[in-house]
């Protein structure tokens, strides 16, 4: 038999002309827990959704125990044992925590009547070695995110799991929780359940892992013994890279602060967020997905409120209530979503263009296409859009140029500050770079760009100064000058100490 | 299903039915003080006799709903079905009483796997499709009645029985209803099928990777959503002893009306057979109680409007406590 329970080697997985997955290796021994880790977008999900069969390798093997195996859905990795518990939890959020874990299983007579009572009495059995606190007749909505973690451990144990794929499972839990979650782990492991622990804390990693594995671009990287490779080290494997892209030169004059934001909380998102930012300036958002960026934005932005703290802009406090307000005092959004929140893919382009703001196409009461129209059309030049036609729906442009007109939108409304959230994202190299023209042509104008962005290089190759969040909270800022994608990732992932939940 | 951390009583006064229980009570007091006759069992049996068939459609709506749909075509089927039944019956007096039950069972179950197909196979919107088959379903059934009506002397003793003839003192039309109820009750609680009706209102994604097959669910329920408002044709003519193509007009907005009065989520996922009964119960007395009253029986349709706004702002209030609670919870990780 081999040494290994689980084993990939070379797997090789595209979507269309994007490779997820570039020859990755992976080898996990039995019992062990292995920490996977690596940026976002390293490849991870996909790595994990091959695994689980949701998605089929183009190429490669795949090992189980030394035999080739062909997963063709989630069914078959199931009944050779192989679970796993993603990170947003993928439950049923208002059917009971018995009928949970026992979806798809359930137990019933010969007349297909099911026996609640055996499976509630199953389903305590197996929540209660895991917590005692859970109510397994309540809806799964009720139950905290830790909690939901462990029904769907409990899920997988009553499939008798031999390997556990945990997806960033410590993601949003408090320490106590963490520890719970640690102690579970182990647990398990010495029970001889294999577990794949993908995290970004390595906290994580030193308390629980013997091994791990870094991915970064798609590729795999190396897999060290934990207790043989230093933090230091591990960053530079995860990051990696060097600048390859090219950013074009900035020719912007930094001017006075035009916004600052002051200590600003938004419960159950984030905490004392302070920032500043100059005209002609672009300062970078960045972090980890989930560390509040893009909450804060929408509390600036005034899709949500701020608890407490102010917003002063050119030296006034503002109240913004909502988009509108914000437009009027010149901040506009560009949303992370241009599918959804960006464009309106049933009107043509240039009303696109034109939707945010009508009202300077008013006259006497009455809508002058005509100036509507060529608004638009020098709107759509100064960003050097590539259409055939500007009254097409923008669904007919290549992501680039989609994005490309919700820049336009934003020129037509005249703003002071623009909020960029994942500008360039799935977007291709090419057209990156003329989006980032734009933003260096528009901060030459003198607008103040907040841009949120996951992508390093682009944060340092683009950006005037650098803002850290981590968990909700403002984990460092720097300027970019001097900085580097170490120090940042760093910052990004440090574990505050004294950080313990109140509850 | 029992907590083990929570007294009994404690649960019955936090679950939804307790304050739809209470207000049923407080309503038949006050009723009971303004119109005592109200109370004698031969009222409050013939109340509910004229009720039942809003029960059995709501029965049929609340799954339909559960599912995240909603079928607006039932007032239609319940027409068509009391039309094709009624007029055959009149044409063959000598044909058994059972034979139009089971008939307008299988039009009520062909109607209904119509509407399935459009919106579980052709992933139609379901209010949309329902409201085309609404016009065709009440097409049809003037086509068939010919814009004639039936009345009680073509009527045979076997057809009226179903919903009239008594035992142990209640009119088979209560006992119907009755065993529609326990069905219910054991099909959604108990039966794979009738929880996958859930597992799809609740999350569509998830059901999706835990290999649910939607469209078939979406069939299933509309089919049996069709079937009850069928049986409530059949059984609406026979209670009467009447019939024209124009009956169960809007009968679909009561049956609605129910649900959620029975705390059903019009966005799918939740909903008990038991709230929906009491929400059946509830309706009947307004309705009945207003009747009684002089001079307020023309505020009927607006009272009952206002009691369905008053309910779901109910169900705004706690849902929305519920999402603070759970913030606040998030709150104290950062």
């Amino acid at each position: 038999m081999s040494e290994y329970i689980l084993e990939l080697k070379d797997v090789v997985k595209t979507f269309g002309g994007v490779t997820a997955l570039n020859g990755v290796h992976f080898q996990l021994k039995q019992g062990e827990i292995h920490a996977l880790m690596g940026e976002n977008g390293a490849g991870k999900s996909t790595f994990i959704k091959v695994i689980t069969g949701v998605h089929q390798p183009d190429s490669g093997l795949m090992l189980l125990e030394g035999e080739k195996i062909t997963l063709r859905s989630t069914e078959d990795s199931a009944k050779l044992g192989i679970a796993a518990i993603y990170q947003h939890v993928t439950a049923f959020p208002d059917l009971s925590v018995t009928e949970n874990i026992f979806m798809g299983q359930e137990i019933k007579n010969k007349l297909g009547i099911y026996n609640w009572k055996l499976m509630t009495k199953r389903a305590k059995e197996l929540i209660e070695p895991l917590s005692k606190n859970i109510d397994v007749s309540k809806p799964m909505s009720t139950l905290s995110v830790a909690q939901q973690q462990l029904v769907e451990i409990a899920k997988a144990l009553s499939r008798d799991a031999r390997i556990l794929i945990m997806d960033e499972p410590t993601a949003s839990l408090s320490r106590r929780e963490c520890e719970e979650l640690y102690q579970i782990a182990e647990r398990l492991r010495d029970e001889g359940v294999s577990i794949i622990f993908i995290t970004h804390k390595f906290e994580d990693m030193y308390r629980l892992a013997t091994r791990v594995t870094v991915f970064r671009d798609s590729q795999y990287i190396g897999c060290w013994d934990v207790d043989k490779i230093s933090n230091q080290k591990l960053i530079g494997e995860m990051v990696g890279r060097e600048l390859t892209q090219m950013y074009p030169p900035k020719h912007a004059k930094i001017g006075d602060v035009v916004m600052k934001v002051n200590n600003i909380s938004k419960e159950g998102y984030f905490k004392d967020v302070s920032f500043d930012v100059r005209k002609g300036e672009i300062l970078a958002l960045t972090g980890l997905v989930g560390a509040g960026r893009t909450e804060v934005c929408q509390n600036i932005f005034g899709i949500m409120t701020p608890d407490s703290g102010s917003i002063e802009l050119e030296g006034k406090e503002v109240k913004i209530k909502s988009p509108i307000d914000a437009l009027k005092l010149g901040i506009g959004l560009l949303p992370e979503d241009r599918q959804t929140q960006g464009l309106i893919n049933e009107l043509p382009i240039y009303q696109n263009v034109t939707s945010a703001d009508m009202s300077k196409f008013i006259k006497a009461g009455k809508l002058d296409e005509s100036a509507e129209e060529a608004k638009a059309i020098e709107l759509c030049q100064k960003i050097q859009l590539k259409a055939k036609d500007i009254s097409a729906p923008p669904s007919s442009l290549s992501g680039g140029n989609q994005q490309k007109v919700v820049f336009a939108k934003l020129l037509n409304c005249d703003l002071k500050v623009l909020i960029l959230d994942e500008p360039t994202k799935g977007i291709d190299v090419g057209a990156k770079y003329s989006i980032y023209e734009i933003m260096n042509e528009l901060t030459a104008n003198g607008y103040a760009i907040i841009m949120v962005s996951s992508e390093m290089p682009e944060v340092l190759g683009m950006a005037d100064r650098i803002v850290v969040m981590r968990n909700g909270r403002v984990a460092g800022q720097f300027d970019t000058e001097g900085t580097t994608q170490e120090m940042i990732l760093e910052a990004s992932l440090k574990q505050e100490d004294g950080r313990e939940s109140e509850s | 299903m029992r907590t083990n951390n929570k007294s009994t009583l404690s649960k019955i006064t936090e679950s939804r039915n307790f304050g739809l229980v209470l207000g049923l009570i407080v309503l038949l007091i006050v009723a009971a003080i303004i119109t005592p006759s109200m109370y004698s069992l031969n009222s409050i049996l013939n109340m509910l006799q004229n009720n039942a068939v809003y029960g059995l459609l709501a029965i049929g709506e609340m799954m339909v709903i559960i599912t995240a749909g909603i079928d607006i075509s039932i007032g239609a089927t319940l027409s068509l079905t009391g039309v094709i039944c009624c007029r055959l019956m009149a044409e063959n007096p000598g044909v058994p009483g059972i034979v139009w039950l089971v008939l307008s069972l299988v039009i009520g179950a062909l109607c209904g796997a119509f509407n399935g197909l459009l919106v579980g196979y052709f992933k139609m919107v379901p209010m949309i499709a329902t409201l085309g088959t609404m016009y065709i379903f009440r097409g049809f059934s003037f086509l068939f009645s010919g814009g004639e009506w039936w009345f009680p002397h073509q009527f045979t003793e076997g057809y009226m029985a179903f919903a009239t003839k008594k035992i142990l003192g209640i009119p088979s039309i209560l006992w119907i209803l009755i065993i529609v109820f326990v069905l219910a009750i054991l099909f959604l609680g108990y039966t794979s099928k009738g929880r996958r009706i859930y597992a799809i209102g609740t999350n569509q994604e998830s059901a999706q990777v835990a290999g649910i097959k939607q469209p078939r669910v979406v069939f299933l329920a509309m089919t049996l959503c069709g079937m009850l408002a069928g049986l409530s044709g059949m059984l609406y003519t026979a209670n009467y002893a009447t019939c024209s193509y124009m009956i169960g007009d809007a009968y679909e907005m009561t049956a609605i009306a129910i649900c959620i009065l029975g705390g059903v989520s019009i966005v799918g996922g939740k909903g008990k057979v038991d709230g929906v009964i009491i929400g059946f119960l509830m309706m009947s007395v307004i309705t009945y109680f207003i009747s009684l009253l002089p001079g307020l029986s023309v505020w009927s349709d607006a009272i009952q409007g206002a009691i369905i706004i008053a309910a779901v702002a109910l169900n705004k209030f706690t849902e929305r406590s519920a999402e603070k609670r759970a913030l606040k919870e998030r709150s104290a990780l950062i």
